[in-house]
């Protein structure tokens, strides 16, 4: 069962590959922050799953709207002048390394 | 489907899509990289080099404009005043070197030498000495004599500029007819000297007309040209 997300990145990243998806040079920096934005939700997700405190529809629901507002803040900051995606890179940045770590010392007890 | 398999499914769809952003946003990334490249080595060079150019260009017109304004403003009246003189100093030549034609008062003389007494060094005494006395142009026996016109002997002839003369000699000169006069007439002076020989008599007279023809062969100069500071006639 845990490899059943391994199987499921192995696949997203051949259907990316085969698929062949072209963004818009103007958008890329928006759907780097929401890939960050879903590491994070993974990796949060993970890390539940192994705490046993996972709850699906917290997961899939925190997966997309952190995505989006990942997107939706940078966007926002691009129209202010100000580069608030920077805020979002710290956030799930650090929460992406908390994640590890505790997915490490779960994985490793 | 069991809660445990409900929840490996949603994170395999995750994991699926967040595979999938993961290969895009890759690929943009590196199309993007890739077209930097490709406008770093090839576009960037091209451009920077063709703005180099047209800065070069733009520089060279802005110091042939400066140049350009910089002659104007100092140069015009200069230039205008320089023709002028320049104009004026070439008049006086022509007419000093018989290149036009020239009239005016002077003093006319005639050299009576039944016995073929005077030499070219006589002749020569006399056209000196109204050179001296301001003549401005010097005619003998009809022929204008230029700046290197010169007398010389031949057997008992006397010759200018190669050309036989035969007395009585005829001297006229153009200028200020009482100045050449007491030049002339003046006591140890040349008419004084001339007389001194028993068979030679000297008469002038004024005029207050005298033509002095052009030169119809202008001398030419072989071995002298302007020195290099006045060569190009400045000042």
């Amino acid at each position: 069962m845990i490899y059943l997300p391994l199987l499921g990145l192995l696949l997203g990243v051949a259907i990316g590959y085969v698929v062949n998806y072209e963004v818009p040079p103007e958008y890329a920096r928006y759907l780097s922050i929401a890939v960050l934005a879903a590491l994070d939700s993974t990796l949060g997700g993970v890390r539940a799953m192994l705490e046993r405190t996972f709850n699906d529809r917290l997961f899939i629901t925190g997966f997309i709207s952190n995505t989006i507002l990942a997107a939706l803040i940078t966007y926002l900051g691009d129209r202010m002048g100000l580069s608030l995606y920077l805020a979002a890179v710290i956030a799930f940045g650090v929460r992406i390394f908390q994640n590890l770590a505790i997915v490490r010392r779960l994985i490793l007890r | 489907m069991s809660a445990r398999s409900k929840t490996a499914w949603g994170l395999f769809l995750t994991f699926a899509v967040l595979g999938f952003m993961l290969v895009t946003q890759a690929r943009v990334q590196e199309n993007r990289n890739r077209q930097l490249d490709l406008q770093t080595v090839e576009e960037l060079t091209t451009l920077v080099g063709t703005l180099s150019q047209e800065n070069d260009r733009l520089q060279e017109e802005v110091t042939e404009l400066r140049l350009l304004a910089v002659e104007d403003r100092f140069t015009e009246q200069d230039r205008a005043d320089s023709l002028v003189e320049q104009e004026r100093t070439l008049a006086g030549l022509r007419l000093l070197n018989g290149v036009v034609e020239s009239s005016g008062p002077g003093v006319r003389l005639e050299l009576r030498d039944p016995l073929r007494e005077l030499h070219a060094y006589e002749l020569g005494q006399v056209v000196n000495e109204l050179k001296s006395a301001g003549a401005e142009a010097i005619i003998v026996n009809g022929r204008r004599l230029s700046v290197r016109s010169a007398f010389g002997n031949f057997g008992e002839r006397v010759t200018l500029d190669g050309v036989v003369l035969t007395a009585p000699y005829e001297v006229e000169a153009l200028g200020e007819p009482d100045t050449l006069i007491s030049s002339m007439v003046m006591a140890g002076g040349v008419i004084p000297t001339l007389e001194g020989r028993p068979r030679v008599s000297v008469e002038i007279v004024k005029r207050q007309e005298l033509r002095a023809t052009r030169l119809e062969n202008l001398p030419t100069y072989v071995l002298a040209a302007p020195s290099r500071e006045d060569g190009d006639g400045a000042g």
